[in-house]
């Protein structure tokens, strides 16, 4: 291969180190061309592959190189799962998700103090003269920690840059009373188009405050609104989201507001609505199908009305539906009982209730959808192919280890039903509980597939 | 296995020796090809090895040399260095008829020479040997931070983008007058 010319900063460079490794003041060593690697003189296609084999974390500081670099790293076109955004009273913070791959934090304000950072890294028109890196194989996680006190700034720049090289959905949480440059934060264009925002706290936000976040975000999927809002600013918002709508006070909603959302999951707390309007949003489902909608939650506590006249519903019957509406929340299964629910059908074959659910101190109204009619009986039928591979497991384990108990051989019988292994393992558990401990290693792996079985069976 | 000897000339090599082949020898004869890098040393290689390199491979299947013939023409490859076609042939010997391990410890650690094997490599359209040398590449910056990727990878910074970027203008700019000139009194 021939030896190419290099840029004079850079040979000057080069010799240098070939310089200082000469630590004889006598013999000097001969000056040979030193023949570096220069990556930007590979072929194209060379360079793409090796910088796809590179760690996101190490792409993010290549492209903080130079501007070319960033293009090269952009060029990629390595999209991430999430870009989530913190900023608490507690916690300032950037994490990038990729499908399989290192995480990436960048951390405003570290729980721990670090040792001195010391590098440097231009990020934008920002330099963060103190920045440092660790990297933590163990939870697959790679972090930045910076000393910077210009909070929105810093978030701003880096969040756009990381938006730059590995696009992907955005997500913020806030608490708008920790910060006092709102404006200049929700001013950068991509601070503007929101896949998720969290507002977080207990005071309530101001007019000015509000305007500052809400006057030119975007929102796609999920809002929520945890702190009280004032009561005439309409949070144009809650209309554009599609999944998730969580709204601490909504005394700014009006019926008209309340048809205009289309979000599968709506949970509303304060407000003003009436047994009318829920008609009305009955009615709205009944005769619109292109509403999304799933799962209405109103608090609805003792003292408001709750009598309809106008709707066309009908009592509970179970060839129709199953009692309980099921769903998932943070990884939990939850059931609605609806046996006193209000049924309503729609012409393209969905069926929808009405039914108050008292929890705790408070009263909730639910619109609930049906989207499966039979969920339990569907789950329950689903269960022997989902717990197929467990009994298989237990199978090598007994063939393996000959110290199981009789309630063991039990649990590992195929032809138990599921509440009979939801007995047998109550009992069985007690057991261990009153020993202690488990007994030998045999008992310790079928208590693990045990558990995994609990789990899915009781789900 | 391969043997190298210094070569007086590409078209007639001298006698390479070779190693003795692993007790598990094929019953099957097997043919043989040679191959010289920049410092016309020759390099025997047997065509499983060869199978390797999609650019040999795609030359000599059609070919239908006998041994003789296969000598006397050995595939001169000029843009490469010795040494590291060297590198490529024992890999390539190393790795006949074997399925390929995730990782290769064995490429080397010096920059300069893989710089030049994976430009050799890609030549000679070898992926897998690609595809660790990228691998190696991509190790060198793990953990480092942008001012030492910069000096690792001799990358410019935007000062010295700019000014290159300046410098080829310029220069594209007296290229264009120039031709513009010389039409000009071509047309005279």
């Amino acid at each position: 291969m021939a030896f190419r010319g290099l840029p004079q900063t850079n040979v000057r460079a080069a010799q240098r180190s070939l310089d200082s490794d000469d630590d004889s003041p006598v013999f000097k060593k001969p000056k040979l061309p030193v023949k570096p690697f220069r990556l930007l003189d590979l072929p194209i296609l060379i360079r793409e592959k090796a910088m796809r084999l590179i760690a996101p974390i190490d792409l993010f500081d290549l492209s903080l190189c130079s501007r070319r670099m960033t293009k090269y790293v952009k060029s990629l076109r390595l999209e991430a799962e999430q870009h989530k955004i913190i900023m608490t009273k507690h916690q300032i913070m950037i994490s990038v998700n990729f499908p399989g791959r290192e995480v990436i934090w960048w951390d405003f304000k570290p729980f721990h103090a670090r040792r001195i950072a010391n590098q440097i890294r231009r990020i934008g028109n920002v330099v963060f003269t103190q920045s440092e890196r660790v990297s933590d194989g163990t939870l697959n996680t790679g972090e930045f920690y910076c000393q910077y006190t210009d909070y929105e700034k810093g978030i701003a720049a880096v969040s756009e840059h990381f938006q730059k090289i590995f696009p992907g959905p955005k997500s913020i949480i806030i608490n708008p009373f920790s910060f006092h440059e709102l404006e200049t934060l929700f001013s950068h264009e991509h601070m503007q188009s929101l896949n998720s925002l969290d507002i977080c706290g207990f005071e309530q936000p101001s007019i000015k405050m509000m305007e500052e976040i809400f006057g030119k975000v975007t929102l796609k999927d999920r809002l929520s609104i945890k702190p009280v809002t004032e009561g005439d600013y309409v949070i144009q918002q809650a209309f554009q989201v599609q999944s998730f709508l969580e709204l601490r006070s909504a005394h700014w909603m009006s019926r008209e507001h309340l048809l205009q959302i289309n979000c599968r999951v709506v949970e509303i707390y304060d407000h003003n609505f009436v047994s009318e309007d829920i008609e009305a949003l009955a009615a709205k489902w009944k005769e619109d199908t292109s509403k999304q909608w799933e799962k209405f939650l109103f608090r609805w506590d003792s003292g408001r009305p709750f009598c309809f006249y106008n709707l066309d519903a009908e009592a509970w019957d179970e060839t129709k539906r199953e009692s309980h509406f099921i769903y998932k929340i943070n990884q939990e299964t939850r059931r609605i009982d609806c046996t006193d629910g209000f049924d309503m059908e729609r012409e393209d074959g969905l069926l929808a209730t009405l039914v108050l659910e008292q929890r705790d101190e408070h009263q909730f109204l639910h619109f609930l959808v049906f989207k499966e009619r039979f969920p339990e009986k569907k789950r329950i039928a689903e269960l022997p192919s989902k717990l197929a591979p467990l009994y298989t497991q237990l199978e090598k384990i007994n063939r393996e280890y000959h110290d199981n108990v009789t309630l063991e051989r039990l649990l590992c019988n195929r032809n138990l039903n599921h509440e009979e292994f939801l007995e047998t393992y109550q009992v069985w558990k007690n057991m261990f509980l009153e020993q202690g401990r488990v007994n030998t290693q045999g008992q310790q792996l079928r208590q693990e597939v045990f558990e995994k079985m609990r789990a899915i069976i009781a789900a | 296995m391969s043997s190298t000897e210094q070569g007086t000339s590409s078209a007639a090599p001298a006698e390479p020796t070779t190693a003795p082949e692993s007790a598990a020898a094929p019953e099957v004869p097997e043919s043989f090809y040679y191959v010289h890098g920049k410092d016309k040393v020759v390099h025997k290689v047997s065509a499983g090895a060869l199978q390797h390199s999609a650019l040999i491979h795609g030359m000599i299947s059609n070919l239908g040399y006998t041994e003789e013939q296969a000598k006397a023409n050995p595939f001169p490859f000029e843009n490469i260095d010795g040494d590291i076609l060297q590198m490529v042939v024992d890999w390539c010997n190393q790795h006949k008829g074997k399925p390929t391990p995730p990782e290769d410890t064995n490429l080397p650690k010096q920059k300069e020479k893989l710089f030049d094997l994976v430009l050799a490599v890609n030549y000679l359209e070898i992926k897998e040997l690609l595809t660790y040398c990228c691998k190696q590449v991509a190790m060198m910056v793990k953990g480092k931070s942008p001012e030492e990727i910069r000096e690792i990878w001799m990358i410019p910074t935007d000062a010295e983008d700019e000014a290159a970027e300046k410098e080829a203008k310029k220069r594209a700019g007296k290229e264009a007058a120039g031709e513009t000139a010389a039409a000009a009194g071509d047309a005279k």
